[in-house]
C-alpha cells in the first residue's frame, strides 16, 4: 500500500515495476498543484483541464524514461508547462471555437460581499497575466505563483539561471504595466535575455 | 549604461546579499526606468500573490475512471473487469495515451487487445456512423486540427442507421472500438479510411458532450490503425 511517507521517486519506481496503482497516487498528488500552474498559464478553466489531463498523459508515456536526474515534481511540471505550450499552440493555429475569450469565473463558491474587493483584483490579476506573453508568463507562475525558486524553474524550462533571473524582471513589468493599463495590450518585454 | 537585469528579481524579492543590494540601489539613485521597473515588478509580485490556488474541478481526472467503469474499451474488457479502481484509471489513461506509448510496464497486451476480446459481445454493432469514407490521402498529424474544422461534412444517406448490416463500417468501427475510448454516446461524424504518416489507418471524427444527454462540446479525432487496431494519434478541440 502507498502510504504518505513513499516519496515520488518510490512511487514511480514502483509504478514502472508493474504497480498500477502507484501512478493514481502520483496523479492524486500532484493534480492540485498541476492544474494550478496550468490555469495560470492558459488562464481559462477548460483550457486548463485539458491540459492537465494531457500533463498526465504526457507523463505517463514518457516515466518509463524518467531517470531520476532532477525531481519527480520537476520533471512533471516540465511536462505541464509543455502541455500549455502545445494547447496554447493548437489554439493559435487552429482555433474551433467562435467568439470571444470567456472570462474564468471566479473559482470557488460566490464571493462573499466584505472579499468583493479581493475577487475583483483577482480577476484583474488573471485578466493582465494572459496579456504577458507566454515564454515569460511560465516564470512569472513559476516562480511568483507557486514559489519556485529560481534554479528550478531553469531545469524546469531547459534555460540558465541567469536567463531565469532576467526574463522574470522583465515578465513582471510587463505584468505590473499590463495592470496599470486598461484595455491596452501589455507591452511586450524585448525578447533578448540575458543581456545586462 | 548597463542595468542590473540579473539581479532586479531577486532585489524586489528582497533575496540579494548586502553587497549586491548596494550596488542595485547605486544603480537605482541613477536610473530612472530601473527605478520605475522595479516600482512595477513590486506591483506586480505583490498582485501574483493575491491569486488564490483553486481546486481541480470534479472531472478533470475523474471520468478516466468513470469511464474505465463503463461502456469504455477497457471497461467492457472482461479481463480487466476485476481490477482495482486505482489501476483502472491508469488503464484508462493509457487507452488515451497516444503514438509513442509502446508497451507500458507491467502488462504488455494493454494496447494490443483485439476487438473480439473486448467482450461485450460487439457492443459497437449498435453504434450510429456516417459512410465510411474511403481516400487516398496520406494525412499528417498537423491535418488532424483542420479535419476538426472543415465545414460539416454533408452525412451520407446510411447516417443514422446502426453499422450491424453494413461491412465496411463494421470492421471499421470494431477496430475503432478497440483502439480507443469512443463510446455509442460519442456522435461519430466521419469515419475515413486513408492513411496516415504512410501508415494504413482509420481516422474517426466525432462529437463528444459531457454526457447525461447534454449537446456535444467537443470534437475528438482517433486516428487507428487498421493493421493492428492501435491508436496512432488523437487530437481533440472545442466546439464552436
Amino acid at each position: 500500500m502507498t502510504g504518505p511517507e513513499d516519496t515520488d521517486e518510490e512511487l514511480v519506481r514502483r509504478w514502472v515495476a508493474g504497480d498500477g496503482a502507484a501512478f493514481a497516487d502520483l496523479v492524486r498528488r500532484h493534480e492540485r498543484r498541476t492544474y494550478n500552474l496550468a490555469l495560470r498559464i492558459v488562464g481559462r478553466e477548460e483550457d486548463a483541464r485539458d491540459a492537465t489531463q494531457e500533463a498526465f498523459l504526457s507523463a505517463l508515456r514518457k516515466l518509463p524514461s524518467f531517470r531520476g536526474d532532477s525531481a519527480f515534481s520537476t520533471w512533471l511540471h516540465r511536462v505541464t508547462v509543455n502541455a500549455c505550450y502545445d494547447l496554447l499552440r493548437r489554439r493559435a493555429r487552429a482555433p474551433l471555437r467562435g467568439g470571444e475569450e470567456r472570462e474564468e469565473p471566479a473559482p470557488g463558491r460566490p464571493p462573499l460581499p466584505d472579499h468583493a474587493d479581493a475577487v475583483a483584483t483577482a480577476v484583474d490579476v488573471r485578466a493582465a497575466l494572459l496579456r504577458v506573453p507566454e515564454e515569460f508568463r511560465a516564470v512569472l507562475v513559476l516562480h511568483d505563483v507557486q514559489d519556485l525558486p529560481y534554479e528550478e524553474i531553469a531545469e524546469i524550462l531547459g534555460l540558465p539561471v541567469g536567463t531565469v533571473k532576467s526574463r522574470l524582471h522583465r515578465a513582471r513589468v510587463a505584468l505590473g504595466r499590463a495592470l496599470g493599463s486598461t484595455g491596452e495590450r501589455a507591452a511586450a518585454p524585448r525578447s533578448s535575455d540575458g543581456e545586462r | 549604461m548597463i542595468h542590473p537585469q540579473e539581479l532586479l528579481a531577486a532585489y524586489v524579492d528582497g533575496d540579494l546579499p548586502p553587497d549586491e543590494r548596494e550596488e542595485v540601489e547605486r544603480h537605482l539613485a541613477s536610473c530612472a526606468p530601473c527605478r520605475e521597473g522595479v516600482e512595477l515588478a513590486r506591483a506586480a509580485r505583490s498582485a501574483l500573490r493575491t491569486l488564490p490556488e483553486v481546486p481541480v474541478p470534479v472531472g478533470v481526472t475523474g471520468p478516466l475512471l468513470r469511464r474505465a467503469g463503463s461502456g469504455g474499451r477497457w471497461g467492457r474488457a472482461g479481463r480487466w473487469a476485476g481490477a482495482a479502481a486505482a489501476a483502472a484509471t491508469v488503464v484508462a489513461v493509457l487507452a488515451l495515451a497516444l503514438p509513442e506509448l509502446g508497451q507500458p510496464p507491467g502488462s504488455p497486451e494493454r494496447l494490443s487487445a483485439p476487438a473480439a476480446d473486448a467482450g461485450g459481445a460487439d457492443a459497437w454493432a449498435s453504434w450510429r456512423a456516417p459512410v465510411l469514407e474511403r481516400q487516398a490521402r496520406d494525412y499528417r498529424p498537423e491535418d488532424l486540427a483542420v479535419l476538426a474544422e472543415e465545414p460539416r461534412h454533408a452525412m451520407a444517406s446510411a447516417d443514422g442507421e446502426s453499422v450491424a448490416q453494413r461491412p465496411s463500417e463494421r470492421e471499421a468501427l470494431a477496430c475503432v472500438a478497440a483502439g480507443s475510448d469512443l463510446t455509442p454516446e460519442d456522435r461519430i461524424v466521419r469515419l475515413i479510411e486513408a492513411r496516415f504518416q504512410g501508415k494504413p489507418a482509420y481516422l474517426v471524427v466525432a462529437h463528444r458532450g459531457p454526457g447525461a444527454g447534454q449537446p456535444p462540446t467537443k470534437v475528438v479525432i482517433w486516428v487507428i490503425s487498421t493493421q493492428s487496431c492501435e491508436p496512432l494519434s488523437f487530437s481533440q478541440g472545442r466546439l464552436p
